[in-house]
């Protein structure tokens, strides 16, 4: 039985560092809920807009996500990935997780980041995968980005 | 799909370790017991839909040139109250 408990508790301040982890070209074999032909994509850190990136998957039609590592955005996020997800990443350790959330601009010109659904990706392999973690009843969908 | 009636208090198995139970009926809404091992999430189906929404959401969302302007928005807006 595994469950690795993935955790980020430091919050950096003022939204300038860079992207912790960065791995320019991740793999989903499953794609995205609700997206599910997407596959190959690559991470583009956006120059004048860090901590965002850009997670371009290829093909037709292309589509583009805004993502940011959650450190970035709240100091408390804590989810537990089960052994499906594990054992689909070929993750043993949390150490070898990177984790990256979706950001959606809302139409009042806010943003938010879905903090319940997580693309998890495997640093050593490039794997990666949108999961739905065992506690997701208690994660938001709509986390606001505090300015 | 295999579709099965159960009665009260009656169960189905998904493999070795996985059980469902009928543990209350009311007019238009069961309760179901699940067991299930610690390792594997079980989920209300509205959760995935609240992922999927929100990808939509946030696809729909992603338009380069908007999205630059609100983040430099912000960035200059965060650089003020330092």
């Amino acid at each position: 039985m595994v469950v690795l408990v993935i955790e980020s508790q430091q919050k950096v301040r003022g939204g300038l560092p860079e992207n912790p982890d960065i791995q320019v070209s991740l793999a989903f074999p499953e794609g995205l809920l609700g997206f599910e032909t997407l596959r190959a994509a690559g991470l583009e850190p956006i120059e004048d807009a860090t901590p965002f990136s850009w997670l371009k998957f290829q093909g037709e039609p292309a589509q583009s996500f805004l993502v940011v590592a959650p450190a970035c955005v709240t100091d408390s996020y804590r989810f537990e990935l089960g052994s499906t997800d594990c054992r689909s990443l070929n993750l043993n350790r949390s150490s070898d997780a990177g984790v990256l959330n979706i950001v959606t601009l809302r139409r009042d010109g806010s943003l938010t980041v879905n903090l319940k659904g997580p693309i998890v990706y495997n640093k050593l392999t490039g794997e990666a995968r949108q999961v739905v973690p065992i506690n997701a009843a208690e994660l938001p969908v709509n986390f606001p980005v505090a300015n | 799909m295999l579709v099965l009636s159960r009665k009260l208090n009656e169960a189905i198995r998904i493999g070795g370790d996985i059980s469902i139970r009928v543990v209350r009926i009311d007019r238009d809404c069961v309760r179901l017991g699940v067991s299930a091992p610690k390792d594997i999430g079980v989920h209300r189906e509205e959760i995935f839909l609240e992922i999927v929404e929100s990808n939509i959401a946030a696809a729909e969302s992603a338009n380069p040139e908007q999205l630059s302007m609100r983040l430099r928005q912000l960035k200059a807006e965060a650089t003020e109250q330092f």
